[in-house]
């Protein structure tokens, strides 16, 4: 039987997250965004198909979560958080604590909803518009 | 006791992408090769553990111009390359493999897992590498406090690389 930390799809992820990091220390934050969510996506997938091992799953589950709140991706970390604590006993308690830290980290980054206003388009994210007026106010100031 | 051989040809069977590990093991190489050029392709090693002293034999494969060239911020390669020596290290004196990027916020930069352990038994890895006179045994206290205020409880091995310094120091400390 291989090992769950073989799983390709974390080799995968490091190896984006890895790209990730280049992009954005090279200053495209865009590309390197868009490589976290990937990696994010990996990772959580590995940790979903891993129905043992709960501490080993917490921290699989916790990488993908943070993987795709630094790409900008607060609605996919919300989401990938919320599935994993719906099912009670997967992850080790100190694991679920980790996630709920995050997730009501993360619902406090994402604007208020408006109960009468169509559902905006996943895309426009606070933490998106926020990037985009940073990066118009740079090109202002250059 | 014979030297612990860190090779960096053959840094070991870690789970990172193969290009990946090559890269950080052809950055310790760029450092070691301008540092340590009359003793190349290896050096004498001191790796420091625990209150203990172990005498070591740092081996790399001589970079060529490009890679020179591609590699000439001193900073950054001390860091990537203090990874290579890391990932070399661990998995000669432990057995220990890389098999991910650790999360933002887990007071590490990796994750290992030692051959024949349970498979839920994750170690985490901090790293930082040192060109010139700054204190390595001061940095590996940070590195300590670093995996101590992480959020991920796990164990951890903090690991500093004194390039500079004949022997080569490596600095290496268990966090339970």
């Amino acid at each position: 039987m291989s090992e769950p930390l073989d799983d390709p799809r974390l080799r995968q992820g490091s190896d984006l997250a890895l790209d990730a990091e280049k992009a954005e220390a090279d200053g495209d934050a865009t590309g390197g965004r868009a490589l976290y969510a990937q990696a994010a996506a990996l990772y959580v997938a590995a940790a979903r198909d891993l129905t043992s091992l709960p501490r080993l799953r917490a921290v699989l589950a916790v990488s993908g979560v943070c993987l795709a709140a630094r790409g900008g991706r607060f609605d996919r970390a919300i989401e990938y958080a919320e599935r994993f604590l719906a099912e009670p006993g997967s992850l080790d308690p100190e694991g679920a604590e980790e996630l709920e830290t995050l997730l009501r980290s993360y619902r406090r980054a994402l604007p208020e909803k408006d109960p009468e206003a169509p559902a905006p388009p996943k895309e426009h994210l606070l933490y998106r518009s926020r990037q985009e007026t940073r990066e118009r106010a740079g090109r202002a100031a250059a | 006791m014979e030297p612990l051989r860190i090779d960096l040809t053959d840094p070991g069977p870690h789970g990172l992408p193969p290009s990946k590990l090559a890269d950080r093991c052809e950055v310790a190489a760029v450092v070691l090769e301008a540092l340590h050029a009359e003793r190349s392709p290896e050096v004498d090693t001191c790796l420091e553990r625990g209150g203990g002293e172990r005498s070591a034999l740092l081996r790399w494969r001589r970079p060529d111009q490009l890679q020179r060239d591609a590699n000439a911020n001193k900073l950054k390669a001390s860091e990537e390359g203090a990874e290579g020596v890391a990932f070399a290290t661990v998995w000669r004196s432990d057995q220990y493999l890389v098999k991910m990027r650790a999360y933002h916020g887990s007071g590490a930069d990796w994750l290992l897992h030692k051959v024949g352990a349970p498979p839920d038994a994750v170690v985490r890895l901090e790293v930082s590498g040192i060109v010139g006179e700054a204190n390595a045994k001061t940095r590996l206290r940070e590195k300590v406090q670093e995996l101590r205020a992480g959020k991920l409880r796990r164990p951890g091995i903090a690991l500093v690389v004194a390039f500079s310094e004949h022997p080569v120091r490596i600095l290496l400390e268990d966090v339970p």
